[in-house]
């Protein structure tokens, strides 16, 4: 079997600049349809080569980066089939039998307009790793179908509610990565009242380095009370010599795992442990949304958000959309607060389809693509973001004025135009004349300042026009907004200066105000939650982006956010200027043990800018140092900009040199046992070894040396170290009534005879050693010998 | 309860307001180490050291001896300040504690420059004159562009929460709420 690979090819991320690739030619990229393939992939590593899985390209962050393979699950550019099927034969065929007679003994409730529950029903869905977050919400939605499905087979023994629609508990605010590449790297969305995406999954199957695979599964029965399938059935499945990899049989190479920790370490990997082939998530019964936004400022809801029982807390899901820029003579911040809530099914009343399926999801295209590995959805991953149409309840309005905005940059063209009328009959009515925008961005103070930039106002309003005219040209809205920073902020005369930023903060709040207005609608869940607009092809290109976790109690969160604030308000007297977002939002404690959700309520402030501007890399530099200084007590998100190194990683998460404890102990733990103690590297790469996502302590596994020998003899030791990371260096200390010897880098086994030349004690002592980021740490075992005359 | 702090900080008492004595211990510094008493205005001032801590005691000064206070962190961040974290005291046996945080105040404000690169700047004045923004409010009906309704004018919206479910499954938008203060 070949595994299809391109050699020397260029490779980037979504969100890079899309005009210079990340890597302008990397070794191998290999793309695996199978369970055969993967295994064949990691069974048939070449030594030195490492390999990493790559998902959809989405993440931000430098843990996608293979230090010389890349394994798409996904090719983002289609030309490879997705690894994105769903699978059948575990779920149900090695279902538990205990576990199926408990899904068939509960009847699920209908989604209809009965009800209003929030996570009514439990189903389990077996996937690929290569199918993305809008492929699977929209299979999900329409029904588990197929003649093989749990939901047919419980219909067959006369329980036939399991038939119908089902979707994610929760989601994050985009549906393109791939649901694994989601969840692994801690992916959330706004629902505090639930953990993250990952705490859905329910049993993984791991393929390592070298070709083993695994299916694990927690000890645990705590989500239904019995374990989720049978040994047995599991074992005749992939037990096949189909999956024989490197062993004689297929059975030798398969081992089923049902461990808290190793199910909680794999979790939240950043693609350590290997490539996770599939997954087994729990979806409950599809639901509607109901979505309120209202415009508030950050100075009036900040102090509400340490407060659990504030009133901002009182639905499921919450998130703060901040302005950066601030108004109000630099006092105050705009901040859009979104709440939503589960509601009875919404339709369209023109169709009687759930409001959002038709535009998000539309009609099946083809049964069967083998691109994706499944059904072929008009709308899924190709359409606006949801919005809905106040002039006709329940259906979609046209794209917004956002949406707009990022298909190319003339969506400024209104903005400033408004902008310039203001400035212009202010400047012409020598400071009376006071529109909305002007009035927000100052306040009343008794040195009247504004009326000292009437003439500078009058001048920076004609490049404002110029650069008006000239947006029809301009490729991305980047590029635009940035001539409107150099001309309106770099400006040598002071008052053209000011005058520069007061414009520039009058464009901000009359974009924010748009964006953020007050809004409520009703839609099926994923029309809600995925709000990523698939035709952006400006707004979400060249970003920088960081995701910070906090205690949502902790009054850092606040003190961090108020940091950014005040940066901006800084800067923008230099000249530079940030154009993005800033956002909070909130979730539950995951189980995954490197999951970045570490609180009871973690609140995760995202800040996201275009690349372009030139304040956008000083504000996001800046965060950024604040998010790993230690007195912030925070932690970055693994699929985001990520500049963490070892010592970050063990203060948040444990196992320091000084306290071999907590999740990060536990989780190196993990990968030891699925690793050989780390000697298996393959999926090491340049982000684990910098963050310490790695084995660290070595061990020796066996030291032997005689109890006596008789002098005139020699005392042979041998040792066994090969259970360790390749760069261990293990040395033997000698101390013996003739003298010391020290043998640094003997070979990780082996064997050494040392003449007993006289009578007496020889201590013997083997160190294996490993270093990483700095630290090293020691395995050390010793044999006492007794030399007789 | 023990307070950890990374780098270099200013210490000073900010207020006192127990009938019992109030100290503080600084342990780990690189230059201060130290107990101090609970007078406004004193402290150890910089405190240096990659991580110290800071216990708060109080004193009845009749049978109790120095006990440890409970301790409770606010934080505030501003362009001319920087980053400053308060640290309140909260005396008395658990039993009896008032939880007003109030006992002793720390005020302890991060000398680091990574934490405020441009400390102090001065930002630009965006000012109008009484007049011409009474004459704005009276063009645009009064409404203020710096006000807006607060979170817990929300409840009336909160309502559809628990609203049953009907017959009828469509539902009007809302009108859109009135936002700003009149």
């Amino acid at each position: 079997m070949a595994v299809s690979e391109l050699l020397n090819v260029p490779w980037t991320r979504k969100h890079d600049d899309p005009g210079t690739p990340r890597f302008a030619s990397v070794p191998r990229v290999v793309f695996p349809t199978s369970l055969e393939e993967v295994i064949e992939v990691c069974a048939t590593r070449r030594r030195g080569e490492r390999l990493h899985a790559a998902g959809s390209h989405w993440a931000l962050s430098d843990a996608a980066f293979a230090d010389h393979t890349f394994v798409e699950t996904h090719d983002p550019n289609d030309l490879f089939p997705a690894m994105g099927r769903t699978l059948y034969d575990v779920v149900p065929e090695c279902l538990n039998d205990e576990l199926i007679m408990a899904f068939a003994n509960q009847t699920v409730p209908a989604y209809d307009a009965t009800h209003s529950h929030m996570n009514s029903g439990a189903y389990l869905v077996h996937f690929e790793t290569g199918k993305r977050v809008f492929q699977a919400y929209a299979e999900l939605d329409q029904g588990d179908t197929d003649p093989r499905s749990l939901a047919e087979l419980l219909a067959q023994r006369g329980n036939a509610s399991y038939r119908g629609p089902w979707a994610f508990q929760t989601l994050g605010g985009a549906g393109g990565q791939t649901v694994f590449g989601a969840l692994t790297t801690g992916t959330h969305g706004g629902d505090f009242v639930l953990p993250p995406i990952a705490d859905c999954v329910q049993a993984m199957h791991l393929v390592v380095d070298g070709g083993r695979h695994y299916w694990i599964e927690r000890e645990s029965t705590r989500e239904f009370g019995h374990p989720i399938t049978d040994d047995e059935k599991l074992r005749h499945v992939y037990g096949d010599d189909r999956y024989r990899g490197n062993r004689s049989t297929g059975k030798e190479n398969f081992e089923i795992i049902r461990n808290d920790d190793v199910f909680d370490a794999v979790l939240v990997g950043a693609g350590r442990f290997g490539i996770v082939y599939s997954i087994v998530v729990k979806a409950v019964r599809q639901y509607s949304l109901h979505e309120e936004r209202r415009l508030r400022t950050w100075q009036d809801v900040k102090a509400l958000i340490a407060s659990p029982s504030s009133p901002l807390f009182s639905r499921r899901f919450l998130q703060i959309a901040m302005s950066i820029t601030p108004f109000a003579n630099n006092m105050l911040n705009l901040a859009g607060v979104t709440k939503r809530f589960n509601v009875p099914m919404a339709v369209d009343p023109m169709t009687g389809i759930p409001s959002g399926r038709a535009e998000r999801v539309g009609a099946v295209v083809h049964a069967f693509n083998a691109g994706i590995g499944g059904p072929l959805f008009e709308f899924a991953g190709a359409s606006h973001a949801y919005s809905p149409d106040p002039a006709h309840p329940g259906s979609a309005a046209d794209p917004s004025f956002l949406e707009k905005a990022c298909m190319n940059a003339d969506f400024l063209q209104g903005v400033l135009q408004e902008v310039i009328d203001e400035v212009n009959d202010f400047v012409s009515s020598h400071g009376t004349e006071i529109g909305v925008g002007l009035a927000a961005v100052a306040a009343v103070g008794g040195a009247a300042a504004l009326l000292t930039l009437l003439a500078a106002l009058a001048i920076l309003v004609l490049i404002v026009a110029a650069i008006l005219a000239s947006l029809p040209s301009t490729p991305h809205l980047g590029n635009a907004l940035n001539d409107l920073q150099n001309g309106l902020l770099n400006r040598s005369d002071p008052d053209e200066q000011r005058a520069g930023v007061l414009i520039w903060q009058m464009i901000a709040f009359k974009i924010f105000s748009g964006q953020q207005g007050d809004l409520d609608y009703d839609a099926i869940s994923y029309a809600i939650m995925d709000r990523h607009d698939y035709f952006d092809a400006s707004c979400n290109v060249n970003v920088d982006s960081i995701e910070v976790f906090f205690d949502a109690t902790d009054p850092m969160l606040i003190a961090f956010v108020d940091a950014l604030l005040a940066f901006e308000v800084a800067q923008e007297t230099m000249g530079r200027a940030f154009v993005g977002y800033a956002s909070l939002r909130f979730t539950s404690r995951t189980s995954a043990l490197l999951g970045e959700e570490r609180f009871a309520r973690t609140c995760v402030v995202e800040v996201a800018g275009l690349k372009d501007v030139a304040g956008v890399t000083p504000l996001i530099d800046f965060a950024v140092g604040l998010a790993l200084d230690p007195n912030f007590n925070a932690v970055l998100h693994w699929g985001q900009r990520n500049d963490a190194d070892r010592a970050d990683i063990q203060r948040s998460f444990g196992d320091t040199f000084t306290n071999r404890s907590g999740p990060l102990h536990v989780w190196r733990e993990a990968l030891a046992s699925l690793t050989d103690n780390g000697r298996l590297d393959g999926f090491s790469s340049a982000f684990t070894r910098a963050t310490g996502l790695e084995v660290v302590t070595p061990k020796v596994r066996s030291f032997v040396a005689p109890a006596t020998v008789a002098a005139g003899t020699s005392i042979d030791f041998t040792w066994d170290c090969r259970a360790n990371p390749p760069g261990t260096i293990v040395t033997l200390f000698v101390s013996a009534p003739s003298g010391n010897t020290s043998l640094p880098g003997l070979p990780h086994a082996g064997h050494y005879s040392v003449p007993a030349t006289a009578a007496g004690t020889v201590v013997a002592t083997l160190v294996a050693s490993f270093s990483l980021g700095g630290e090293n740490r020691d395995a050390v075992r010793t044999e006492i010998v007794t030399v007789t005359p | 309860m023990t307070e950890v702090f990374y780098g270099p900080w200013q210490v000073i008492v900010e207020s006192k307001e127990a009938y019992y004595s109030q100290r503080f211990t600084i342990s780990g510094s690189a230059n201060a180490d130290g107990t101090y008493p609970g007078i406004p205005g004193t402290g150890p001032g910089d405190v240096h050291g990659s991580r110290w801590t800071i216990d708060l005691e109080w004193n009845d000064n009749a049978q109790s001896g120095w006990q440890p206070s409970d301790a409770k962190r606010t934080a505030t961040y501003s362009l001319p300040d920087g980053l400053t974290v308060f640290i309140g005291a909260d005396d008395n046996f658990e039993q009896h504690r008032d939880h007003d945080y109030n006992d002793m105040v720390l005020a302890c404000t991060s000398l680091d420059p990574d934490h405020a690169p441009y400390k102090g700047t001065t930002p630009y004045e965006f000012t109008i004159d009484r007049v011409a923004w009474t004459h704005y409010l009276k063009e645009h009906g009064g409404e203020d562009p710096h006000r807006f309704a607060t979170d817990g004018d929300d409840s009336k919206d909160d309502e559809q929460e628990d609203r049953a479910p009907t017959d009828e499954p469509v539902r009007k938008p809302k009108p859109r709420a009135k936002t700003r203060r009149e």
